[in-house]
């Protein structure tokens, strides 16, 4: 009831000067450029089946006949292949383009849900002192322990069933592990976060107004921890598009023949075959790079205009 | 503070406790035969019984987990439990080795491979964070930022088959063999064959580091050099260089050192991509290839060390940090 | 020859190619041997002024006009010239001595420091130093002192060690930048009398800033008046107090003896017939017995003991002052009276209901909108991301069934009634300045019309012409609603202009109460004396 006050009421025509910030956080270089750059790479996931439609070259498919020379070694860029081969006659182009969506399709929805269950933890953990908090906090802990690399292997080779077939499908398992490592990141900031607001005194006066304590979370302290969050969620996106990527180079992540620029680097460097046609590592090796930089840049820049310090 | 030591030593422990029974539940669960998984290949049906019989795997896996608690696999008679003395953590039986012996054996790769990495990034990150943040917005921050964000956006992997690439084939194309492939020398063996075995491998990840450090160290340099009492020092005439590395460095070490320890423990359980790229034998290779395998005595064990690895680190550099307080003394 | 002038000084920030000017065309001049003050509020520029003719702003403030020490201008100087100046010719004192002092080091090595930054001297004698000027600044038990780290210095002797490194090589020129204000008056007082006896005996001149004209009073020769960045009037101390010449001059002087007319008698509440008198009978609106309260400190050791057996009463339509220093328990007082924090003994009851006590004595849901708080950090106590309608209208969202257009209504009348113009309930706490944010918080303290609102020093993180005008509010408040007012504050003053009565507390215990003309006036209590003593332009009849 107080919503229709508070939000349109008042708060509609005013929506720009509610967010100050947004504007400022525009004006920052490396926010520009990073927005540029991750603009350039989902773009290149989206119009992936374009390039393949264009070329006529699938991400899977393999030219052998024409992409291999006659002692089997991948072709470099030319008019037909703009990147050139990998060893097994296929499109690095297209295969690098498709690559983005991998990258985006594992990286966002791993660090969104880690973000969903960290927060959520840690509003519980920050708000209820005492047994709650410790046993939540302990559970971070455990959680942060375990070493992602060997776990993830463990977790990946328990995942084949009796036939050798996987049981869940390799990029959801690929997923809910990279979540797994990441919530407690989350969980670990809202703490913290909701500690410092639990004793600011408009909490307090919160209190002695008679707010319940679903409504102290939800309309006082929720506000202050989301925005924070949202800047932790750029920052640790890009955290989660490497480890997607250690794990396919590992052999563990996403499967061959699906391209991710994990496994095609991995290919490159056993093969050896990048000595002979650079951009069969270039290309997923650049494309990496930039989407990485990007998020980093936006990420860093949102936090160095919200906090000067940072 | 020796409440707080206590308490934080408690906490240590049940984290410990909980990762070793999640890790020893879940690998006896999830195999419905793990004899036969353990075993080598073409193994008798003699032996699966003998794997059966030294782990109890007839047995419910809480009491499997007691057993390897106090007593560890029946094999050589003598108690190699994790709470024996010396602790045991378990038989591998494809390698046909204890896991402790199999780790130690690994442990002098790993530790060289990271505490010289730690060195090399440590020096270099606290050099470019002083140097962006005495001067922030000048060139040299520019060119240092710009720097630590490439090392942040390349993955290890990236980085070392770059290295190895630009420093290893064009180098001994040109015939100059200043850095082998791979391979490991012991310190003890040859001190100068061991840091050029090791040098690309601490390049490979302190470019990583660096990039993270970098921008830890210039953040809370600006942070601290904005205090009050850098002022009051800079109002008592001490010299810039002072103000920097006397007051400021001193001030802003805290969370270079949380973090500092946190990713060395990281590393020294297993920094396996660089290990595998340069072919060094260390733990993590041996946890990666067990992982895959499904040898899971060396997964736990490997697991459990990592764990205790980064519990004692968070543990040390809570001290450590303490001991810098002296509000906290 | 002036020891150091300051000629038509200009000071701008630079911030993302915008440039905003802090100090216009500012000059000023300090003999040797004497003692100039600064004086304004806060933004005025008093203290840019200083830090940018000393070379002290950080690298985007852009300086203009001359700044000149023994006739070299110090805005000509490089680095390495200004940092040989600073310290050996000019000494620095700063405002909050915990934040100025480097917090992992131990005072010792600050004060060295200041000699070896400039000097070669040996270990031995070194150490000598140091210990002279710890007891020369006031410090007992140097020896024992010395290696101790500031956190465990109070902060009148953290602002001791200040001192003894500005005075370390004994400087022509010591620049003291609010020096007293973070800290209680008592202390205050020390400070001012520690600062002359060294200026007399070593015949240093003093540039004294504060943004207090009575504290001036104390000690200035010659007062230079700041506002927005420029000077408004400059004239010999005696001159200055007896006959101001400019109008804002006038203003911050009325306001200063506003505050400190402890002789005059508070006006009588007019509202509600309030029984008054100590032995006015019936069961009193408010009544606190017995409070105690202990923590467990981190350690072993004895609990701390934050108040011993405090009892007082608070009567219909009454404002009484609960004052004190740093650390005696008032504001713990504050928060168990609003049931935010529980006593570890003793009960505070409403109209003889107990609510708040050890065990299982808590606020009822239906008490709750009758006690409010108010506190002091107006910036803390704003939801920084909710209009000032949102956090006007939850007391009734809450509390009340009302429609929201009536909730509306109510929230502007609300507004209207603490002088909020209506165009500030569309803004954002951050959007307001110091003195708005503290009527908003006032505002929603009374939206409920409850019947004791307790205000933890509500008003000394504003400007004093502000304070002024926040004291008249909650006057008229009460006058008009007949709220009863728990006012924590401490600044006697304060008091003295707006409570009836007055409760004086030290170190957690009630050391005196009564109506504040028969406290103030005639103190029985040594510990009362003493803080009316210090009270600062007592002297100079400001």
């Amino acid at each position: 009831m107080s919503d229709l006050l508070t939000e349109k009421t008042y708060g509609g025509e005013e929506a720009v000067r509610r967010f100050p910030a947004v504007r400022a956080v525009l004006a920052e270089r490396s926010v520009r450029a990073g927005l540029v750059l991750v603009g350039l790479v989902v773009l290149a996931a989206l119009l992936a089946p374009v390039a393949a439609a264009l070329t006529g070259h699938g991400p899977d498919q393999q030219f052998r006949a024409e992409a291999l020379s006659e002692n089997g070694l991948p072709i470099g860029p030319s008019a037909t292949f703009p990147l050139g081969a990998d060893g097994n006659g296929r499109d690095v182009l297209v295969r690098t383009l498709y690559g983005a969506r991998i990258s985006l399709l594992v990286g966002v929805p791993a660090t969104t849900l880690a973000l969903v269950a960290g927060t959520a933890v840690g509003l519980v953990a920050g708000f209820f002192p005492g047994r709650t908090d410790r046993l939540l906090s302990l559970g971070t802990d455990v959680a942060l322990s375990f070493p992602f690399v060997v776990t993830a292997l463990s977790l990946v080779a328990l995942n084949r069933g009796g036939d050798g077939e996987p049981v869940v499908d390799p990029v959801l398992l690929v997923i809910l592990v990279i979540a797994l490592f990441s919530w407690t990141y989350f969980a670990r900031l809202t703490r913290g976060l909701v500690v410092v607001l639990r004793n600011r005194p408009f909490v307090e006066a919160a209190v002695s107004i008679g707010v319940s304590r679903r409504r102290l979370i939800v309309r006082e302290i929720l506000p202050n921890v989301l925005p924070v969050v949202a800047v932790y969620w750029a920052v640790q996106l890009p955290v989660n598009i490497l480890a997607e990527a250690t794990l396919s180079f590992l052999g563990v992540g996403v499967q061959a023949p699906t391209a991710s620029w994990g496994n095609m680097i991995a290919e490159a460097q056993r093969t050896s075959l990048y000595q002979v046609q650079p951009w069969f590592l270039l290309g997923p090796g650049i494309a990496m790079f930039v989407t990485v930089l990007g998020f980093n840049a936006i990420g860093s820049g949102i936090r160095s205009v919200l906090d000067p310090q940072g | 503070m020796r409440r707080h030591i206590a308490a934080h030593a408690a906490r240590a422990l049940a984290t410990l406790l909980a990762v070793l029974v999640i890790t020893f539940a879940m690998t006896r669960i999830a195999y419905r035969n793990p004899a036969a998984v353990l075993a080598p290949r073409n193994a008798t049906q003699e032996t699966l019984d003998g794997i059966t019989r030294a782990l109890r795997l007839d047995e419910p896996w809480y009491l499997q987990l007691w057993h390897y608690l106090f007593r560890g696999p029946d094999i050589q008679g003598a108690p190699m439990g994790l709470f024996n003395w010396p602790p045991g953590l378990g038989y591998s039986f494809r390698q046909q080795r204890p896991v402790t012996e199999l780790i130690l054996s690994k442990i002098p790769v790993t530790l060289s491979l990271a505490l010289g990495a730690l060195a090399i990034w440590m020096t270099l990150s606290i050099l470019f964070g002083v140097a962006s943040a005495a001067r922030p917005g000048s060139w040299l921050d520019r060119v240092l930022s710009a720097l630590s964000y490439a090392g942040l956006s390349v993955p290890t992997f990236l980085t070392g088959i770059l290295l190895s690439y630009f420093l290893y084939f064009t180098l001994s194309s040109y015939g100059l063999k200043w850095f082998p492939a791979s391979g490991y020398v012991g310190l003890t063996e040859d001190p100068l064959e061991w840091a050029r075995h090791l040098a690309l491998p601490w390049l490979t990840i302190a470019v990583a580091e660096i990039g993270i450090f970098q921008r830890v160290v210039r953040a809370n340099m600006l942070d601290v050099l904005g205090a009050d009492y850098i002022r009051t020092a800079r109002a008592k005439g001490v010299s810039e260089r002072r103000v920097l590395f006397g007051h400021a460095l001193s001030a802003a070490l805290n969370p270079v050192i949380t973090l500092g320890g946190l990713e060395l423990a990281a590393l020294m359980g297993g920094a396996i991509v660089t290990e595998q790229i340069f072919g060094l034998d260390g733990v993590g290779r041996l946890a990666v290839e067990a992982a895959l395998g499904g040898d899971f005595p060396v997964v736990i064990g490997t697991t459990i060390l990592a764990a205790a690895i980064f519990v004692v680190s968070t543990f040390a550099v809570d001290v450590v940090t303490r001991l810098r307080d002296p509000a906290a003394r | 020859m002036a020891l150091f002038s300051v000629e038509d000084l200009r000071v701008a920030f630079r911030r993302r190619g915008r440039a905003t000017t802090a100090v216009r065309g500012v000059s000023f001049a300090v003999e040797p041997g004497r003692t100039l003050a600064l004086v304004g509020e806060s933004g005025s520029g008093k203290s840019v002024s200083l830090l940018a003719a000393t070379g002290l702003l950080p690298g985007h403030a852009e300086v203009g006009g001359r700044a000149l020490f023994r006739g070299t201008d110090l805005t000509r100087l490089t680095r390495a010239e200004l940092r040989r100046v600073r310290g050996r010719h000019i000494g620095f004192v700063f405002q909050d001595p915990l934040s100025n002092l480097h917090p992992l080091k131990t005072v010792g090595a600050q004060i060295a420091e200041a000699v070896t930054a400039h000097e070669r001297v040996g270990r031995a004698a070194l150490r000598r130093r140091v210990l002279d000027l710890l007891g020369e600044v006031g410090i007992k038990d140097p020896e024992r002192r010395i290696g101790d780290y500031p956190n465990h210095f109070s902060g009148g002797m953290r602002q001791r060690v200040m001192i003894a490194m500005a005075i370390a090589l004994n400087p022509e020129l010591i620049i003291a930048d609010e020096p007293t204000t973070a800290l209680d008056v008592t202390v205050q007082a020390s400070i001012l009398a520690l600062l002359r006896r060294l200026q007399e005996s070593h015949g240093t001149a003093l540039i004294f800033v504060s943004h207090d004209l009575a504290v001036v009073s104390e000690i200035a020769d010659d007062v230079v008046v700041m506002r927005d960045g420029e000077v408004v009037e400059t004239a010999p101390a005696a001159e200055l107090y007896a006959a101001p010449r400019h109008p804002y001059t006038r203003e911050l002087l009325a306001a200063a003896r506003h505050g400190r007319a402890l002789v005059r008698p508070p006006s009588a509440p007019s509202a509600p017939s309030a029984p008054s008198g100590p032995d006015a009978g019936g069961v009193p609106l408010l009544r606190a017995s017995g409070l105690h309260m202990s923590y467990r400190g981190p350690g072993r050791g004895e609990p701390f003991r934050a108040l011993t057996d405090v009892s007082f009463d608070l009567r219909e339509g009454e404002i009484v002052g609960l004052v004190g220093e740093s650390g005696s328990g008032k504001s713990t007082i504050g928060r168990i009276v609003a049931g935010l924090a529980r006593p570890t003994a003793g009960s505070v009851s409403l109209r003889g209901e107990a609510y708040n006590g050890p065990g299982g004595v808590r606020l009822p849901k239906s008490l709750r909108p009758e006690i409010q708080v108010v506190f002091q950090d107006p910036y803390g106590s704003l939801n920084p991301r909710r209009t000032v309608a949102a956090t006007l209208a939850e007391p009734f969202a809450v509390n009340t069934g009302l429609p929201a257009a009536e909730i509306r209504t109510r929230v502007e009348a609300l507004a209207a009634r603490v002088e909020l113009p209506p165009t500030v309930l569309h803004r954002l706490p951050s959007q307001l300045s110091g003195g708005q944010r503290q009527r908003v918080a006032i505002a929603r303290a009374i939206a409920l019309r409850p019947s004791v609102v307790v205000a933890d020093e509500p008003v000394s993180a504003l400007d004093i012409t502000t304070q002024t005008q926040i004291l008249a509010l909650i006057r008229r408040l009460r006058d008009e609603l007949g709220t009863s007012f728990l006012f924590i504050s401490h600044d006697l003053g304060a008091v003295a202009a707006l409570c009836e009565r007055v409760i004086v507390l030290n170190h957690g215990r009630v050391v005196e109460q009564g109506p504040v003309h028969r406290v103030f006036d005639e103190p029985r209590d040594a510990y009362t004396r003493t803080l009316l003593d210090s009270i600062p332009g007592r002297v100079a009849h400001v």
